[in-house]
């Protein structure tokens, strides 16, 4: 029997321990694990490191932000004349590649087996010592190194390093090179160089197939400089830009004229052009000079005497010659990669030299005296020099430093037999791909976020990289290595490359150019201005150089058709891929091609009217066969090309099997020949190829379930207007009506507009949205199923404007679709816990916390942006390290959607509380609005009159997605002017 | 028209009463000689939801991802059969509410299995909306309460009016249903012993009979009937609501409430002659569930079946009409697109097949029937899947429109939920007096010729 006292006492006091137990320390874990924490590391507070961004030669400036010492984001860095605070796609996803579960964590030694054995630094760099120097008794040039573009500091440090060990044989080597257009010049004007272009300026630009929005140079750069160009042109009744290419790219789609020649007969269109203008005695006064010399040289040209041979009507070729010097200046850019390159590439950039003399454009937007490092690439040519010096045994040690000529090659170069002849093959790589395969030392240099180092993309440019994070894994600087392996190969070596780290080594060449040596002071405020800046910018003049003869260079026969066989290949770049290179990057996976919407897959595009002649449909695997190889892929119909045209994207066919590139379809090099025919220079097109369904329908993971056209039942969401009338305000088709009061934003009510005219879908924001929020990779399967997490996604809504002759009206609307933060929100009323509630600032807040899952708000979103959460999504190590530690990660049955960027909101107006200031207009930036490259987007408080978002709501083109569902949205969306939109045009 | 057992009837009135009460029992009294099969059904249907559960427990713990929906049709199955088994729940009302205050007594027999099934088809129509939430375990926040959370449900979302309305339902038809059996039970409770006895007193809730007790009973009985009444009209409609108040092209219509009160009854009554037509064999009432009976539900059917065609109709009619092309567009993939057999399967099952029972052969061929009645549940479940699933699927943005297929996860959570169904109608339906005895006797002493009355 127990008292109830004594009850009580046992309850007291057995309780009262158990609550103890509660209270003790449990261990805890350090977040940041410093005894003495860095200046520039405050908990919670990010970090911004002005840096290069290396993805592409193009060299964008990139702010960097870190978090507690982790990368968290890559932003593009205002103060840098290339991309102007922008980043690409590919750009935004760089920060993902620091975080590849599949980089190597320590150097690595195939052993006996062929099996990669982790080495100790020490020991790798003395390995690579003694073959050096074993390497160097053999002669000289018996070293070789291939690898990416440098400038800067490890130019001069690979250069000196290689001439201590007596070899000349350095080839920066890049997939796409510019090798035709650095031969125009030369032939031209006597400039050995690619020119400068500045599309900004252009009334009118005329683009043979380059891809100048997409990989084509500097694509950052010219998407600003092509949006900013359409704003100025938004009035003109013919448009910003002609395309001439038998296939569409992103570019392609975004143009507002599209002439689709036989392939290889594009360079006929260009001096076709130049004859027209000459005939017709249009030429700039500019040209007078050279008008004779010109007249002769394109006198077989005649617009009428090539039209069978290009397949393109005299009076289109006139049309557009006529508007070409009328809108001066004018561009007319030559082939790009997939667009134009093959045999007679190089007479194509020539004649679009010629054009742009003719309409008085030399020193106007295009110009010489660039410095581009482009320049330096290595050819074609060398690149086959060298692999038929490695296949004879004349080369002992191969140095490969972030390339993949193994997979970039094409195939029928016979790099790869070629790498598996020489001895010892070293590889910096970071992470694996088919060149270490074949590597025999793995030598992970730091990713390009983490290292030292500068590059100047132009001249005037000087770019500098510093490392925003401490390395993530076992790595050493490239730089480190070299000097290290120098010391200690001879004497002699060591000498030449001194003793010292590589972060002195580029510090002390940054410093030593300007200021001079003896000012250590004025050195140091340099050093810092760089660092802060991101590296030092000046303008630099173009050259205005006289026109040499060309005749002699343009011997293309006007009427020979192209040749053999019912179909050309093109191989075309990867908007998200690049080469290739990104491909094991997953939001670059999983965000959908811009063109084809398709994501995790390959395909082969093919025309409805040809796959409609072969019996093959969308999604049945095809096999396309060519005189140097065969790949086989799901066929997409693709109607934005000719149909005597198959196409498919680089970067795919991955041999390694890295998690996200590996196994996914085949490499389109593999039908490439060498060379063009008669020709020195790469080529990313095969003539004759074969066609043939092999197999039943693949499954494809289209994330577009429909590309809305006139043609539907419901008219497409996008909408577009004809130049002419680009300022007639259309009245509000459906007064509204509420039953309920209005909404009452005190302060803010935050809104957006979007300039459909200006976005060119190239999905940056979409990337940027993924960094910035957190935003689950839900993987192909997910994909497949229609699971995919994305908050904001760019539609392709594809009008139809008939064309006139052979110039077509490609007409494509890219609508960049995110929650549009109603004012009268379905989503809303139908939530029955409030998890989505209206907020005073006019957002559809949703509470993840609060939320059931339902799933009602999102069957009532007539714009279909909410996204539920089917499953926990996680993160391999390490890439949850990325995470954004300012958003929420979701849970599983969940909903969620764009806040816009509600983080960054109440950032903005904590920092303007903590400075004593108002919040300003601009000073809250969402990741798309911030890093799109065309300024399509503009985010403010509409409460503002004088917001930038005010002004652009208030255009006479803006108009909201289905208005007349009376949801009233905060974002207003711009009408893309395209010559002849229909009036009807709802 | 006949609509007194015959057999029975054909008796003196005592003798009558004595037997009704006799024949009734018998299905309480393990003598049935079916009893095999009985439980052997009931242990098959507790296996087959258990197997449910499982498949429950399983996407509780990895999340909704196995099933097939996606980003535009976020609801999919388990919505469909929510209304699929709330139409069911719809005939047991109008059998013992809106029938009885019409005096069509007819209904007498039937009235305890269809109020049961609307008990049952309630039951399992309130499990798919807690179901199908992404996060189940809190499926109480949508119970509005006083709570520590802070956290209070909004009006203005239909799904707390449907969530309000189901439950309303579910608490009168129980109270219903239980009422009429408190006088049946007394007669149980008289007839057993030991622990049976036991059990039966007190659900009789000491019943003894008198006239004050048979007056009150006769009131909270009309008053529940009328109260009742206005639940078959008002619980189907904000079912249908769920849907009418969304913007979604194919939901936002007028005619919804209407259309699916009269859908759900069609439906009611189909289920109740799949239960009936074997379950008066099974229980051996054949002489109270006459062929009589299932000729005026089979009348029933046609006259719901002609109005829900007039209902396709108008929809069609309305979204032409209206000249919204979302609308129309939403209507040309419904008969066209991906989900067309589905679409014309139902008008098929709906609109013509039940034409069928003009015929009276038809409407006296328990077979018949029975096959009839099939057909129509399917094509009910066919008809609110296509409402539900082809509407989400093909909406305003082109982009995002999508597929969705249950995947088998889903199927065996359906059958699961049948199995559940059944379970639970054999269950009750074995242990309570099958037909109301009461109301029965009462009917007897009403038509018996005047000289029958006993002393």
């Amino acid at each position: 029997m127990i008292e109830r006292r004594q009850f009580l006492k046992t309850i007291g006091i057995s309780g009262s321990a158990a609550l103890l137990e509660q209270c003790a320390p449990t261990p805890s874990h350090e977040l940041i694990p410093y005894l003495v924490a860095p200046d520039d590391v405050v908990p919670g507070v990010a970090a911004y490191y002005a840096t290069t961004c290396r993805e592409c030669p193009a060299g964008c400036g990139a702010l960097v932000k870190t978090m507690n010492g982790r990368i968290t984001k890559a932003e593009g860095n205002p103060a840098h004349p290339i991309g102007r605070g922008r980043l690409c796609v590919r750009g935004q996803a760089a920060v993902q590649s620091v975080y590849n579960p599949d980089r190597f964590r320590t150097p690595l030694l195939r052993d006996a087996h062929g099996v990669f054995q982790p080495i100790s630094w020490p020991d790798a760099e003395s390995l690579l010592a003694a073959k050096l120097g074993a390497a160097m008794q053999g002669g000289a040039d018996r070293v070789a190194w291939i690898g990416e573009l440098l400038t800067g500091a490890l130019d001069t440090l690979t250069s000196t390093w290689l001439a201590a060990l007596g070899s000349r044989r350095r080839l920066f080597y890049e997939t796409f090179d510019y090798e035709p257009l650095v031969e125009a010049g030369a032939i031209a004007f006597g400039r050995r160089e690619v020119p400068r272009y500045e599309l900004d300026r252009a009334g009118f630009i005329v683009s043979f197939g380059a891809e100048f929005l997409e990989t084509w140079l500097s694509n950052v750069e010219f998407t600003g400089a092509y949006a900013r160009a359409r704003r100025r042109q938004l009035r003109d009744p013919e448009g910003t830009l002609l395309v001439v290419a038998p296939r569409l790219s992103l570019t392609g789609l975004n143009a507002d004229a599209w002439i689709a020649p036989r392939p290889g007969s594009e360079a006929l269109v260009a001096l076709a052009m130049a004859h027209a203008i000459v005939a017709d005695g249009v030429a700039h006064s500019s040209a007078a000079p050279y008008v004779r010399g010109i007249a002769s040289a394109v006198a077989p040209y005649a617009a009428e005497r090539v039209a069978r041979a290009t397949d393109v009507d005299a009076a289109t070729i006139r049309r557009a010659a006529r508007r070409f010097v009328a809108a001066r200046p004018s561009l007319a850019i030559g082939g790009g990669v997939g667009g134009t390159s093959d045999r007679h590439a190089v007479q194509l950039e020539l004649a679009c030299l010629l054009l742009n003399v003719l309409a008085g454009n030399i020193g106007e937007t295009i110009g010489y005296g660039a410095g581009h490092a482009v320049d330096r690439l290595a050819t074609r040519n060398d690149m086959l020099e060298t692999t038929r010096t490695m296949a004879s045994g004349g080369v002992d040690v191969l140095l490969v430093h972030h390339a993949n000529p193994v997979f970039t090659l094409p195939p029928a170069v016979g790099f790869a037999d070629a790498i598996s002849r020489v001895p010892f093959v070293v590889s910096f790589a970071g992470a694996p791909d088919e060149t270490t395969d074949r590597a025999h030392l793995v030598l992970p240099d730091h990713h390009f976020l983490e290292s030292w180092g500068d590059y100047a993309p132009r001249a005037g440019v000087a770019s500098l990289l510093q490392p925003a994070a401490a390395p993530l894994f076992d790595t050493r600087a490239t730089g480190d290595v070299l000097i290290e392996v120098a010391n200690q190969i001879t004497a002699d070596t060591a000498r030449a490359v001194g003793r010292t780290t590589w972060a002195d080594y580029v510090r002390s060449r940054w410093a030593g150019g300007a200021a001079a040596a003896n000012d250590q002071a004025a050195a140091a405020a340099g050093w810092q201005d760089a660092l802060a800046s991101g590296g030092r910018f000046e303008a630099v003049d173009a050259v205005r150089p006289a026109l040499g003869d060309v005749a002699r260079a343009l011997a293309i026969d006007p009427d020979a058709q192209e040749p053999a066989g019912p179909f050309t290949f093109i191989a075309c770049p990867s908007t998200h891929f690049y080469d290739g290179r990104s491909a094991n990057e997953s939001w670059l996976q999983e965000v959908p091609d811009p063109i084809t919407k398709i994501a995790w897959g390959d395909w082969i595009e093919i025309h409805p009217d040809a796959a409609r002649r072969l019996g093959i449909v969308d999604g049945d695997v095809v096999r396309v066969t060519s005189a140097h190889g065969r790949i086989e892929a799901a066929a997409h119909l693709y109607a934005g090309m000719r149909p005597d045209v198959i196409a498919m994207p680089l970067g795919y066919g991955r041999l390694r099997s890295s998690r996200h590139a590996g196994a996914r379809g085949s490499n389109a090099a593999l039908l490439l020949p060498p060379t063009a025919a008669g020709s020195p220079h790469a080529v990313w097109r095969a003539s004759g190829v074969r066609v043939e369904r092999t197999g039943p329908r693949r499954v494809v993971i289209m994330l577009q379930a429909h590309v809305a056209s006139r043609e539907d039942a419901a008219p497409p969401l996008g909408k577009i207007v004809d130049p002419g009338r680009a300022d007639a305000r259309e009245p509000p088709q459906h007064p509204p009506v509420d039953l309920f009061p209005p909404h009452e934003h005190r302060e803010h009510r935050w809104g957006m507009a979007i300039d459909l005219n200006s976005c060119t879908g190239c999905n940056a924001c979409v990337a940027a949205c993924y960094a910035e929020n957190n935003i689950a990779v839900v993987g192909e399967q997910f994909c497949g199923q229609g699971r995919e997490m994305s908050w904001i996604r760019i539609e392709r809504h594809a009008h139809t404007v008939p064309s006139e002759s052979s110039l077509h009206r490609p007409a494509n609307v890219f609508l960049p679709m995110l929650c549009q933060q109603c004012d009268e929100a379905p989503c809303e009323s139908v939530c029955p816990v409030y998890a989505t509630y209206h907020n005073p600032e006019g957002l559809n807040a949703q509470v993840y916390a609060r939320c059931i899952g339902t799933r009602f708000c999102s069957n009532n979103c007539p714009y279909k942006v909410r996204r539920f959460n089917w499953a926990r999504y996680g993160w391999e190590a390490p890439l949850g390290e990325q995470l954004n530690p300012d958003v929420t990660v979701r849970s599983a049955g969940v909903m969620e959607k764009c806040t816009f960027c509600v983080q960054r909101i109440q950032g903005a107006k904590r920092a303007a509380r903590l400075d004593g200031h108002l919040l300003r207009d601009g000073d809250i930036v969402p990741a798309c609005a911030q890093t799109c490259p065309a300024e399509a987007i503009v985010f403010g408080d509409l409460h503002d009159p004088e917001s930038r978002v005010s002004r652009a709501a208030s255009d006479p083109r803006g108009y909201h997605v289905l208005e007349e569902l009376n949801t009233r949205p905060a974002i207003t969306y711009l009408r893309r002017s395209v010559p002849g939109a229909p009036g009807d045009e709802r | 028209m006949s609509d007194e057992p015959g057999a029975v009837q054909a008796l003196p009135v005592p003798d009558a009463m004595r037997r009704v009460t006799r024949d009734v029992l018998a299905t309480l009294e393990w003598r049935i000689p079916s009893w095999l099969a009985y439980w052997g059904a009931v242990g098959l249907c507790l296996f087959v939801w258990s197997i449910a559960a499982l498949v429950w427990a399983y996407q509780i713990y990895t999340g909704l991802h196995i099933t097939g929906m996606l980003h535009p049709v976020m609801w999919g199955a388990y919505i469909t059969s929510f209304v699929f088994w709330i139409g069911i729940a719809h005939s047991g009302t109008l059998i013992s509410a809106i029938l009885f205050l019409l005096r069509a007594h007819w209904r007498t027999s039937l009235a305890r299995a269809a109020e049961t099934m609307t008990i049952v088809a309630v039951m399992t129509a309130g499990i798919f909306p807690i179901l199908h939430l992404g996060r189940a375990w809190l499926f109480y926040w949508l119970v509005p309460y006083p709570n520590e959370r802070g956290l209070w449900v909004n009006f203005s979302s239909p799904l707390i009016w449907d969530a309000t309305a189901v439950g309303t339902y579910f608490v009168v038809s129980f109270l219903f249903w239980f009422l009429a059996l408190i006088p049946d039970f007394a007669a149980v409770r008289d007839r057993s012993s030991g622990w049976k006895r036991w059990i039966f007193e007190r659900l009789a809730l000491g019943w003894t009979g008198t006239a004050a007790e048979w007056r009150h009973f006769r009131t909270a009985y009309t008053l529940l009937a009328a109260l009742i009444a206005v639940l078959v009209v008002s619980v189907h409609s904000i079912v249908s609501w769920d849907f009418a108040v969304a913007v979604v092209p194919g939901w936002h219509s007028t005619i919804f409430a209407p259309y699916f009160v009269v859908g759900a009854i069609f439906s009611g009554l189909a289920m109740l002659l799949t239960l009936m037509v074997p379950g008066r064999f099974l229980l051996e009432i054949r002489d109270y569930v006459t062929i009589d009976h299932l000729e005026n539900v089979a009348k029933l059917l046609v006259a719901m079946s002609l109005l829900l065609t007039y209902s396709y109709g108008s929809e069609m009619f309305f979204a032409w009409y209206r000249g919204d092309p979302f609308e129309r567009a939403q209507w040309v993939f419904r008969a066209g697109g991906g989900y067309a057999p589905l679409f014309w399967l139902t008008l098929l099952c709906n609109s013509v097949a039940p034409l069928a029972f003009l015929s009276r052969r038809v409407r006296r061929n328990t077979t018949a029937l029975f096959a009839l009645s099939i057909v129509i549940n399917v094509g009910m479940w066919s008809e609110r899947f296509v409402i539900v699933v082809a509407s989400l699927a093909h909406e305003y943005n082109a982009y995002s429109w999508g597929t969705y297929r249950p995947t088998v996860f889903e199927w065996t959570v359906l059958a699961g939920s049948a199995a559940w169904f059944l379970f639970w109608f054999l269950l009750l339906i074995g242990h309570i007096p099958a037909v109301p005895m009461a109301e029965t006797k009462e009917r007897l002493l009403e038509t018996a010729p005047l000289e029958g009355v006993p002393a």
